[in-house]
C-alpha cells in the first residue's frame, strides 16, 4: 500500500517546502516583531511585560527618531528620483551607437558589483580632508576654502550619501532601463521619424510608455531598498555627525544593540512597515487605475 | 521506486541536522574543543607572529584540548553583542572582553563566578588586588584580570623641544600649548587628538577621565544591591563639555576640526604618522612601532609619558582599564575553560602576551621577567604604571547607553548644536531618563 499524491495536490507540495521556509524566516519574525513592539522587552532583562501603544507614544516626543524619519523620506525621494532619471539618460546614452560604447556598457555595472563596505571605505578616503580626491577636485578649481572631511561635515555628511547611492544605483538602473528600451519595437520610432516627430516627441510618445512596466518594478523595488537600506549609513557615518545622517534602520540598529531596548527598537521597525505598506497600497492603486 | 528516493533524501537530511544538533566539544580524536574569543589576536594589537607562537604553544602545554583559532568579532561592540544572543549555545567558552561589558554579561548571567577556581589556583596571590577588585561584583569575582593600565597623555617631547613648550599640567596649559603646537606647525601638526566617536569605547573612557578629575574621583553612579544612583550634576557635565568645546575652536585650534567624531581608527594610527603631538593614551600603542619607520621613530624616540592634564579645580585622576578573562556559565567545559584561562593567565604567557603588545600585566610575577626589566619596553610600561594610583574603576553597570549619550552630549558641542549648558543639561535629563526606564 503505497502512499498517493492525488495530482491536483502535487503543486502544492512542490511549494510547501517554501512556504514552510518563509514561515520560519519572514512571517514568523514580521509577527514576532509586531507583537514585542507592544513590549517592553530588553535584552539584559528576563521579565518582559506587554506596554500596550507606550513605544508608539514615546515616538512621537522622541526627537532623534523624528529626524530619523524625516532623513529616511528625504533619502528616498532625493535618491530613488534621481536614480531614475540619470539611470533614464545612461540608459538612452547607451542606446546610441559611439565609439567605445560596447566597453562602457560591460563596465557600467562594476559600482554594483564591489561589495558595499568597500564603496564606502573607497569614498571615505575621496572625502577626506587634503588628500582625498574630492577636496583635490575642489582646490584645483580654487575652491580650496572647502576643504574639510565630507562625512564629518554635518551640512554635507547626507548629501555625500546621497550621492553613494546614485554612483551605485545609476548603473543598474541603465542597464534595466536599456534591455526594456531594446525591446521596444523598431517599427514605431521609424513611423514616427516618418511623421517627423521630434526627439522629444518620440521619447514621451514611445520610449517612457514603451518601459513603463520597467520603470515601475524599479522604483518599486529601489523605495524599499534605499528606505531599508542600513549599510551605508551605517559603515560611513553612524548617523552622525551628530544626527546629521540618522536615518531609520541604524536608528532600529542602535535601540536594539547599543541601548538593548527591543520593544521600543521594535516599535520604529513596526512603524517602517507601515510607511512602507501605505506607500505600496497607494501605488498599486495609481498602477491600476492607470492601467484601466 | 519514488518512495525509495524521497526516504534515502528524508534519512540523509535527518542524518544532517541530527549531527549538527548533537555534535558537542568533542573532536574527532576525543580532544575537548574550546572557543577563545579574543579580539587583540584579531585586531593585530597583539602581533601575527606572537599569535601564531602563543597557538603552537597552546598545544604542547594543553594537548588534550583543541582551542579554535577562530577568535570572534574584530570589535568590542560586536562580540558583546554576539555573546548576549550566542552565550547559550556554550561558545565561546572563555571570553576576553572590556570591563564595561562584564558588567553586562553578569547582569544577564552570562558568564560563571570563578571564586572557588580562583581560591583553588596556587597564583592566586600573584595577581595586583587592585585589578580584581573592579571584576568582583555583587561580591563574586566573574573574570581575571589580565592586562591594566590607566590612562595617561603621550606627547611629541622632539616637537616640545624644538618649540620650547612646557609639558601642560592644567587643562588649560593643555588647551594653549596643542593650540600652539597648531599654529606653530600650520596645521600640519595638530596639537591634541580626542576621541569623539558615537558608540567608540576609547572616547566614552577618555571622557570619564575628564569627568573622574572635575567629580573629585566620585564615581558617576553608585551600586549597591542592585539600586543605582546617579552621582553627576549639570555643573559637572559642563566643565567636561567646555573641555572638548575648547579643543574644537579658534583658527588654529587643538584638535583637528576634521577629526570631528572620529576614534582610536583615527588617534593611534595618527599619532604614530606624527599627525597630533599629544593623545591620552593606553599602553597598546606600542604594538604600532612595527608599522612604519616613522611610527618606530615617533614611538621609541620621540615620545614621552605624562599624567592626563587636570582641571585645576579639580584633582589628577584618570580611567583605570582592566582587561578581564571570562567564562561562559554555559560552557559545557567549565574544568578545561578553566585550565585555559589558567594558562592566558600564567605568568608567562600573560608576560609574553604583553611584552608584545605594550601593557601592565596584572600578575606581579610577570612584571619581573625579562621581557620587562631588560627590554626597551621597560620606560614605556612604567610611563604608564606611574598613573595607576590616580586611576578609578568604572562601577558595574549597562555603560553602553551611558557612554553614548556622553558622546552625543560631546558632539553636540563640537558640531556647535548646543552650548556646553545645553548639551550637559541635555545629558543629564538623558541619563536620569535611561536610570528610570531600568536601563542600566
Amino acid at each position: 500500500m503505497g502512499f498517493r499524491i492525488k495530482r491536483e495536490n502535487i503543486g502544492f507540495m512542490l511549494i510547501l517546502p517554501t512556504l514552510i521556509i518563509m514561515s520560519l524566516f519572514t512571517v514568523f519574525p514580521l509577527f514576532e516583531g509586531i507583537r514585542i513592539s507592544f513590549t517592553d522587552k530588553h535584552l539584559l532583562k528576563e521579565a518582559m511585560s506587554y506596554v500596550g501603544f507606550d513605544n508608539y507614544r514615546g515616538l512621537i516626543t522622541d526627537e532623534v527618531f523624528l529626524i530619523s524619519l524625516r532623513h529616511s523620506l528625504i533619502l528616498t525621494a532625493v535618491v530613488v528620483f534621481f536614480q531614475f532619471i540619470f539611470g533614464i539618460i545612461l540608459a538612452l546614452a547607451l542606446k546610441q551607437d559611439l565609439p567605445g560604447v560596447r566597453f562602457f556598457r560591460s563596465v557600467i555595472m562594476a559600482s554594483w558589483v564591489i561589495p558595499v563596505v568597500a564603496t564606502v571605505v573607497m569614498f571615505q578616503f575621496m572625502a577626506q580632508p587634503d588628500y582625498g580626491y574630492i577636496n583635490i577636485f575642489f582646490r584645483l578649481i580654487g575652491l580650496k576654502k572647502l576643504n574639510t572631511y565630507w562625512f564629518g561635515n554635518k551640512y554635507a555628511a547626507l548629501p555625500v550619501i546621497i550621492m553613494l547611492h546614485l554612483w551605485r544605483n545609476i548603473p543598474f538602473y541603465a542597464v534595466a532601463f536599456l534591455a526594456a528600451m531594446q525591446a521596444i519595437p523598431k517599427d514605431l520610432y521609424e513611423a514616427a521619424e516618418i511623421d517627423g516627430a521630434t526627439a522629444w516627441k518620440i521619447f514621451f510618445a514611445i520610449t517612457l510608455p514603451g518601459i513603463r512596466n520597467m520603470i515601475i518594478v524599479m522604483v518599486t523595488i529601489h523605495v524599499l531598498w534605499t528606505f531599508n537600506n542600513f549599510d551605508f549609513v551605517f559603515l560611513s557615518t553612524g548617523g552622525g555627525p551628530v544626527n546629521a545622517t540618522d536615518i531609520l534602520p541604524v536608528y532600529v540598529y542602535r535601540q536594539c544593540w547599543r541601548s538593548y531596548t527591543m520593544g521600543y527598537g521594535a516599535s520604529i521597525g513596526t512603524v517602517m512597515l507601515v510607511i512602507l505598506m501605505i506607500y505600496f497600497i497607494v501605488y498599486i492603486k495609481i498602477y491600476e487605475r492607470s492601467e484601466r | 521506486m519514488r518512495k525509495k528516493i524521497v526516504t534515502i533524501m528524508l534519512v540523509f537530511v535527518f542524518a544532517g541536522i541530527a549531527a549538527l544538533l548533537f555534535a558537542g566539544g568533542e573532536t574527532a580524536k576525543g580532544k575537548v574543543s574550546l572557543s577563545f574569543w579574543n579580539m587583540p589576536f584579531v585586531t593585530q594589537e597583539v602581533s601575527p607572529q606572537y599569535v601564531t607562537k602563543w597557538e603552537a604553544d597552546v598545544k604542547v602545554v594543553l594537548p588534550d584540548y583543541e582551542v579554535d583559532n577562530f577568535y570572534g568579532p574584530g570589535k568590542y561592540a560586536d562580540q558583546r553583542d554576539k555573546f548576549l544572543v550566542q552565550a547559550k549555545s556554550g561558545k565561546p567558552d572563555v571570553i576576553e572582553g572590556l570591563l564595561e561589558d562584564l558588567a553586562v554579561y553578569v547582569q544577564k548571567g552570562l558568564v560563571e563566578p570563578l571564586d572557588a577556581y580562583f581560591n583553588a589556583w596556587e597564583d592566586k596571590d600573584q595577581f595586583v588586588v587592585s585589578t580584581l577588585a573592579p571584576l568582583t561584583i555583587n561580591g563574586k569575582l566573574y573574570a581575571i584580570g589580565y592586562n591594566t593600565n590607566a590612562r595617561a597623555l603621550v606627547y611629541r617631547k622632539d616637537l616640545f623641544a624644538k618649540y620650547g613648550l612646557k609639558v601642560p599640567k592644567t587643562w588649560e596649559d593643555f588647551i594653549l600649548t596643542a593650540r600652539e603646537i597648531t599654529r606653530r606647525t600650520d596645521k600640519k601638526v595638530y596639537g591634541l587628538f580626542l576621541c569623539t566617536q558615537v558608540g567608540g569605547p576609547r572616547a566614552a573612557q577618555e571622557f570619564i577621565s575628564w569627568y573622574y578629575q572635575v567629580s573629585g574621583k566620585k564615581q558617576m553612579f553608585d551600586v549597591s544591591g542592585g539600586q543605582k544612583k546617579f552621582n553627576g550634576t549639570v555643573d559637572q557635565l559642563e566643565i567636561v563639555l567646555t573641555l572638548y568645546d575648547e579643543a574644537f575652536k579658534g583658527e588654529y585650534p587643538a584638535c583637528d576640526p576634521d577629526e570631528r567624531g572620529n576614534g582610536w581608527p583615527s588617534e593611534d594610527p595618527g599619532y604614530v604618522a606624527g599627525r597630533w603631538a599629544m593623545a591620552p593614551m593606553g599602553p597598546w600603542l606600542w604594538g604600532r612601532r612595527t608599522e612604519s619607520d616613522t611610527a618606530k621613530v615617533n614611538l621609541e624616540q620621540n615620545t614621552a609619558i605624562t599624567s592626563l592634564p587636570y582641571y585645576s579645580k579639580g584633582v589628577p585622576a584618570t580611567y583605570l582599564e582592566v582587561k578581564p578573562i571570562a567564562m561562559s556559565a554555559f560552557s559545557e567545559h567549565k574544568n578545561e575553560a578553566w585550565e585555559l584561562i589558567k594558562y592566558i593567565c600564567s605568568r608567562d604567557k600573560m608576560g609574553e602576551w604583553l611584552a608584545d603588545s605594550g601593557g601592565i600585566p596584572a600578575r606581579k610575577d610577570s612584571l619581573q621577567l625579562d621581557v620587562f626589566t631588560k627590554s626597551d619596553i621597560g620606560w614605556w610600561i612604567q610611563g604608564f604604571a606611574n598613573e595607576l594610583p590616580k586611576s578609578v574603576a568604572q562601577a558595574p553597570i549597562n555603560w553602553g547607553p551611558v557612554s553614548e549619550a556622553n558622546l552625543r552630549a560631546v558632539n553636540y558641542v563640537i558640531y556647535d548644536e548646543k552650548s556646553p549648558r545645553e548639551s550637559a543639561q541635555w545629558l543629564y535629563d538623558k541619563i536620569n531618563d535611561l536610570l528610570d526606564r531600568g536601563e542600566l
